[in-house]
C-alpha cells in the first residue's frame, strides 16, 4: 500500500477515530486502526466493539491500494506533530512507513484480517435528517442522560421516529428532556422506529456532523443503529433494557406558569446559584403575583436575593431547584422564552422552551 | 428418595455416636426440620404458613408419601426414624433427616400436631403432642401427604422464649430459611405466607431458574453458569460477575449433596478464584451445589448440620477454585473487570517516578535553608502548614466535580501541576516568597494518585486522601445533620430496589433516621422497597445501589445499634461513598482545597474508626534515619 496524504484532512480522519479506539482493552488490535486504501479515497476505520466508525478521506493520492492495521495513538501523534503538507504513508510487510520531508517513522503494523469487521452504510436509509437538527436534537437532550445507571437504559438517549417526526429523549431518574423535530424523508414501517442509543455515540456523531445543511441517513436495526454523513458512518450497538414510560412522568395537571427571557432567568439562577455548596446545592424560587424572588443560603457562604420580575400566573408557591439542573436545559433551549409550569413543591416542574423542547424536573426537598 | 421404611428406635450405640440433641434454637430452625421431613417425603409442592414470626404458628403442608398411623406416635418419639437402621448407614446419608430427633424436640417445647394420610390410605389420621404429651392416633380428614402444625413455640421454656426477637426479625429467618432449602430443590414448589400474607412463591422451575431466585433480579444479568463433573465429584451452580461482589457473603449458598453448609474451604476458593477482579474484602455471589460420594464427607460435625468434615478438603478446594477461575477468566465478561486492575497497578509506577522527580526538583531549596536563615523574608514568615493553605483558596472542595477523567476511559495520567517558575537550583529567597505569595499553589504533592505529601512546620506529612476527606466530610456532615435534615433530591423516575424480608423490618425501624439523612424510602410491592428521594451532595452515588448496600450491611451490623450510634455509621458511609478515593487524581485546586478544611478534622476528636488521616515525620525523625544527627 502507499499514499500520499493531506496531513490536514488524516489528522481529522485519526482524531476523529480516535474518539473510538479503546483506551484499555485486552485485544491490542482494538487499540489499531484499520486503514484502507481504495477507490481514491484512505478509510480509516475504528471500534471498541460498542461503536464502530469509518471515516473516508478523499485527500489522498493513491499510488498502490491495500490495508493495514496501524496504533491508533502512535500514528496520530506522529501525524499531529509533524510539520508537513503532505505525508506520505507506505506499508511493506508488517511495517508502517511514515515520510514527511526531513522525518521517516517506520511502525510495525498488525494484521489487518484479525480486525472485527466495522460496517459500511449499506442500502436505503430508514431515515434522513438535516446535520444541523440532528445535532441540536442531541444538545438538547444528551447532557440529561445517566453516566453509570444501573438502570442501562438511562444511560442512553431514546431516538423515537414515526411518520416523518423525531423525538429524542434522556432522563436520569431526576430529570428528563425531550427534543422533537421533523425528518426530512422516512421509509419505517407504520409504527415506527426507537432505539436507546449510547451516550459515547451521540457524541461522536456530534462531532462528525459540520455541515447543518447535509442529511444524515439513519438505519435502525433490531440491536444497532447506524449513522451515515458524507464523510463517515458511525455504527452504533443499541442500549439494551427498557425505557421507562417516560410519557407518565411529564406533567399534565399544573395550575401555575411562570413566563420569562430564556437569558434573563438564566443569569438569575445562575447568580443564584453563586452562594450554594455541596450539602445544599437547592436554590429557593418563590412565586408570587409580584415576581420570582430567588434564594440561596448555606451557614457556611451567606446568602443570596435575586428579584426577577416576570409573569407568574397561579397561587403564590415555593420551591427548591437544583440549579444546574435548570442552568444545563436553559443553556440548550433554542427559543427566547421559556415558560416553567407547576403543581407543588414535591412534584415536578415543567419547563417548555419552544413548541419542540421539553423538560421536566424534580424538586430539592429544602430545609 | 430412597423407598420408606418404618419408623424405628435407633440402637444406643449409634445413638451414642450422633451428636447430642437436635437445637430448636428459633422458628426458623423448626421450620427447617418440617421442611427437610417433607422434602425427604417425596413432596412437589411444600406450603409453608407463619402466623406472628412463627411464634404463633408454623405449619408445614406437603403432599409427599405420608405415614401409616402406626407410625404418627413414634415420629414424636426420640431418635425414632426412617430414615436410617444399622450404623453403616450414618455413612451413606442421602436423605435430608437422619436422627429421628426433630419431631421430638419441637414436641417438647410446643403444642403440636400432625396430621398425615398416606395415598394408599382412604383417610388420614392424627396425633397431638402438647409439650411431651403424646396422644395415641386418631382418625382425621385430610388430603394426601402431611401436615404438621406447631403452635405457641417455646411455651414451657420461658429462658428459650425471651431470646426470640421480633415477628419480623424471625419471619425473616424463617424465609431465609425456607430459600436456602427451596433452592437445591426446584421440582418442589414452595409458598410462604405470613400472618396470611404471601412472602414468597416459588413454583417448580429448571434449577438454572430456581438458583436465581437466591439473588435479586438485577443481578439476573450478570451470572455465569457451571457444570463441570468427573467420575466422583460434581459441581454446578452460578455464579456472579466480580461487579455482584459485596460486603458481606449474603450471596452466597453452599450445598453438599443437596444440603446447604457453612464450610470455610468453600468459601476461601471462591474468593480466590475472584482474586484480582474484585475489591478486597468483598465476596462474590455464588450459589454453588456440590456433590461427592457420601463416604468422603462426615455430615455430622455439628449439630445444626451446617458445618462438615471433608475426607480430602484440598481436593474439594482445588477443584472450586480452578473450576470458578476458570470460568471466569474464559468469560467474555472478565477483562470488562480486569481494566480498573491494571489502572490501580499499572499506572502509578510511571507516577510515582514523574511525581518523585518534580517533588525533588523542588526540594533542596527548601531544606538547603532553615527558614529562620532566609534572606529576603522576614524570620517567621513561613507560615504553618495549615494557615499557609488557608490563605490561597477559600472555594469549597469540589467533590462534585471530580476530575471527569474517572468517567471516561482515557483518562490524563496526571493532574497539571504548576511548574515552579525558577530553575532547579533556585534562590532559596525566591522560593521562600513564592511559599507565601500568590502563587504559593503547590503545598502538596500526590503521590500514587492516592497519598499527599507536604511540608510541616518541623518536617513533612504523609496524608492519605480518601481518609482526610472522609474524615472532613463526616464532621461537616454530622454538624448539618444536628442543624437541620439534608437537603434531598426528589426522584422523577423513583429506583425500586429488591428487599428481604429482615431488610424490610430494618427498613422500617430506621426510616426516621433515613429521613433526617435525606433518604425517602417506601413500600413498592411485598419484596421491594422504592427510594423517592436521596441527598443531593451525593448525586453522583446511585440512590438504588446505596440504599441496597446500606440495607445489606445493616442486617448484619446494624440492627441492635442505638439511634445514635446508627446515625454515625450511616453518615460514615455517606462520607466513604461521596469522598475522593484512593486512585483519584486531584487537581492542584482540589488539593488545596482539602488540605484547607484539615484543621476541622484535627480539631475534633470525634473519628468514626480511629483510622489515621496522617503520618508525621519530623526533621529529627529524617535525620536520624539518614545518621546526619550530630552534622
Ligand atoms: N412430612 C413427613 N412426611 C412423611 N413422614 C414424615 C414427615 N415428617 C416426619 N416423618 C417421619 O417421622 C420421622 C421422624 O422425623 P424427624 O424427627 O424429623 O427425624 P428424621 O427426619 O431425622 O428421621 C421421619 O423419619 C419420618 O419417617
Ligand atoms: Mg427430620
Ligand atoms: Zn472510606
Amino acid at each position: 500500500m502507499k499514499v500520499i496524504c493531506n496531513r490536514g484532512a488524516l489528522l481529522e480522519a485519526l482524531t476523529v477515530a480516535g474518539n473510538v479506539v479503546a483506551a484499555r482493552t485486552p485485544k491490542p488490535v482494538l487499540q489499531c486502526v484499520k486503514v484502507t486504501a481504495a477507490d481514491d479515497r484512505l478509510t480509516i476505520a475504528a471500534t471498541d466493539l460498542e461503536v464502530a466508525i469509518r471515516y473516508s478521506d478523499s485527500q489522498v493520492q493513491i499510488e498502490q491500494p491495500g490495508e493495514a492495521l496501524l496504533p491508533a495513538d502512535k500514528f496520530r501523534d506522529i501525524v499531529r506533530e509533524s510539520v508537513d503538507d503532505t505525508l506520505a504513508l507506505e506499508v511493506t510487510g508488517d511495517t508502517a512507513n511514515i515520510r514527511g520531508q526531513d522525518s521517516h517513522f517506520k511502525i510495525f503494523t498488525q494484521k489487518a484480517s484479525d480486525f472485527p469487521p466495522v460496517p459500511d452504510f449499506e442500502g436505503d436509509a430508514d431515515l434522513e435528517i438535516a446535520g444541523g437538527l440532528l445535532k441540536q436534537l442531541i444538545g438538547q437532550t444528551l447532557f440529561a442522560a445517566a453516566r453509570e445507571s444501573t438502570r442501562y437504559a438511562f444511560n442512553g438517549v431514546l431516538l423515537s421516529a414515526k411518520g416523518k417526526k423525531i423525538d429524542l429523549v434522556s432522563t436520569d431518574g431526576r430529570r428528563l428532556a425531550q427534543a422533537k423535530g421533523d425528518l426530512i424523508s422516512d421509509k419505517l414501517p407504520k409504527e415506527g422506529a426507537k432505539a436507546i442509543i449510547p451516550s459515547k455515540a451521540l457524541t461522536l456523531l456530534d462531532k462528525l456532523i459540520d455541515d447543518p445543511e447535509e442529511a444524515v441517513a439513519v438505519q435502525v436495526r433490531e440491536n444497532q443503529v447506524i449513522f451515515h454523513t458524507s464523510s463517515a458512518t458511525l455504527t452504533s450497538n443499541l442500549v439494551e433494557g427498557q425505557f421507562p414510560p417516560y410519557d407518565d412522568v411529564i406533567p399534565k395537571d399544573t395550575d401555575k406558569k411562570m413566563t420569562a427571557a430564556t437569558a434573563d432567568f438564566l443569569s438569575a439562577i445562575r447568580r443564584a446559584a453563586l452562594l450554594t455548596t455541596e450539602e445544599s446545592k437547592g436554590v429557593r424560587l418563590q412565586f408570587s403575583k409580584k415576581g420570582l424572588v430567588l434564594t440561596s443560603r448555606s451557614p457556611e457562604s451567606g446568602e443570596a436575593t435575586i428579584n426577577f420580575p416576570c409573569k407568574y400566573e397561579g397561587a403564590d408557591m415555593e420551591i427548591g431547584f437544583n440549579p444546574t439542573f435548570l442552568t444545563d436545559a436553559l443553556r440548550v433551549v433554542d427559543s427566547d422564552e421559556i415558560s416553567l409550569e407547576l403543581t407543588a413543591p414535591n412534584r415536578p416542574g415543567l419547563l417548555k422552551g419552544g413548541p419542540n423542547f421539553l423538560y421536566v424536573i424534580m424538586p430539592v426537598n429544602l430545609q | 428418595m430412597t423407598p420408606r421404611r418404618p419408623i424405628q428406635q435407633l440402637s444406643i450405640s449409634l445413638v451414642n455416636r450422633i451428636a447430642a440433641g437436635e437445637v430448636i434454637e428459633r422458628p426458623a430452625a423448626v421450620v427447617k426440620e418440617l421442611v427437610e421431613n417433607a422434602i425427604d417425603a417425596g413432596a412437589s409442592r411444600i406450603v409453608v404458613e407463619v402466623e406472628d414470626g412463627g411464634r404463633a404458628l408454623i405449619r408445614v403442608i406437603d403432599d409427599g408419601g405420608g405415614m401409616p398411623p402406626s407410625d404418627l406416635p413414634l415420629a414424636f418419639a426420640s431418635h425414632a426414624t426412617s430414615k436410617l437402621t444399622c450404623d453403616e448407614d450414618l455413612f451413606r446419608i442421602a436423605t435430608m433427616g437422619f436422627r429421628g430427633e426433630a419431631l421430638a424436640s419441637i414436641g417438647a417445647v410446643s403444642h403440636a400436631r400432625i396430621l398425615s394420610r398416606m395415598p394408599t390410605e382412604e383417610a388420614g389420621y392424627e396425633v397431638h403432642n402438647r409439650g411431651g404429651a403424646i396422644s395415641d392416633a386418631q382418625a382425621a380428614a385430610g388430603n394426601v401427604g402431611t401436615t404438621v402444625e406447631v403452635r405457641n413455640l417455646f411455651f414451657n421454656t420461658p429462658a428459650r422464649r425471651k431470646f426470640i426477637k421480633g415477628s419480623s426479625t424471625e419471619f425473616g429467618h424463617i424465609s431465609e430459611m425456607l430459600l436456602r432449602l427451596a433452592l437445591p430443590h426446584p421440582k418442589v414448589s414452595f409458598l410462604l405466607s405470613h400472618n396470611g400474607r404471601k412472602a414468597m412463591d416459588l413454583p417448580a422451575a429448571p434449577e438454572g431458574e430456581r438458583l436465581l431466585a437466591a439473588w435479586p433480579k438485577e443481578f439476573h444479568e450478570s451470572v455465569l453458569t457451571i457444570d463441570v463433573r468427573d467420575a466422583e465429584l460434581r459441581l454446578r451452580g452460578i455464579i456472579g460477575l466480580p461487579e455482584l461482589a459485596r460486603p458481606t457473603a449474603r450471596y452466597q449458598f453452599f450445598y453438599l449433596n443437596g444440603r446447604h453448609i457453612r464450610d470455610k474451604f468453600i468459601q476461601h476458593a471462591l474468593r480466590e478464584s475472584y482474586r484480582g477482579l474484585t475489591e478486597p474484602g468483598r465476596h462474590p455471589a455464588a450459589v454453588l451445589l456440590l456433590e461427592i460420594p457420601p463416604g468422603d464427607v462426615d455430615v455430622n460435625v455439628h449439630p445444626t448440620k451446617t458445618e462438615v468434615r471433608f475426607r480430602d478438603s484440598g481436593r474439594i478446594h482445588g477443584l472450586v477454585h480452578s473450576v470458578i477461575r476458570e470460568k471466569l477468566l474464559g468469560s467474555e465478561l472478565t477483562p470488562l473487570a480486569l481494566p480498573t486492575r491494571s489502572d490501580a497497578q499499572g499506572e502509578p509506577r510511571e507516577d510515582l517516578r514523574h511525581k518523585l522527580a518534580e517533588f525533588f526538583r523542588q526540594m533542596p531549596g527548601e531544606y538547603s535553608a532553615p527558614p529562620t536563615a532566609q534572606p529576603g523574608a522576614p524570620a517567621g514568615s513561613q507560615p504553618p502548614f495549615g494557615g499557609q493553605v488557608a490563605t490561597t483558596i477559600d472555594a469549597p472542595f469540589v467533590a462534585s466535580n471530580p476530575p471527569p477523567a474517572s468517567f471516561s476511559a482515557e483518562r490524563p495520567t496526571l493532574p497539571s501541576m504548576p511548574m515552579p517558575p525558577m530553575p532547579a537550583i533556585a534562590a532559596p529567597a525566591a522560593f521562600a516568597r513564592s511559599l507565601v505569595g500568590q502563587d504559593a499553589q503547590q503545598s502538596a504533592i500526590q503521590l500514587h494518585n492516592s497519598y499527599l505529601v507536604a511540608q510541616s512546620d518541623d518536617g513533612l506529612v504523609i496524608i492519605d486522601q480518601h481518609a482526610l476527606h472522609e474524615r472532613i466530610m463526616y464532621e461537616e456532615l454530622l454538624a448539618r445533620v444536628n442543624r437541620g435534615p439534608l437537603e434531598a433530591q426528589r426522584m422523577l423516575i423513583p429506583q425500586v430496589v429488591d428487599v428481604s424480608t429482615t431488610q424490610l423490618a430494618l427498613l422500617e425501624q430506621i426510616q426516621p433516621l433515613l429521613g433526617k439523612l435525606g433518604i425517602e424510602v417506601s413500600a413498592f410491592g411485598p419484596a421491594s422497597v422504592a427510594v423517592h428521594a436521596f441527598p443531593s451532595f451525593l448525586e453522583k452515588l446511585e440512590p438504588g445501589t446505596f440504599v441496597r448496600e446500606l440495607l445489606e450491611r445493616g442486617e448484619q451490623e446494624l440492627l441492635d445499634l442505638h439511634e445514635e450510634e446508627l446515625l454515625h455509621e450511616v453518615l460514615d458511609m455517606m462520607a466513604c461513598k461521596a469522598a475522593v478515593k484512593a486512585g483519584d487524581p486531584l487537581s492542584p485546586a482540589e488539593i488545596e482545597a482539602l488540605l484547607a478544611r484539615r484543621e476541622l478534622v484535627e480539631r475534633s476528636s470525634n473519628c468514626p474508626h480511629g483510622r489515621p488521616t496522617t503520618l508525621r515525620l519530623s526533621l529529627r525523625d529524617l535525620e536520624k534515619q539518614f545518621k546526619r544527627t550530630g552534622f
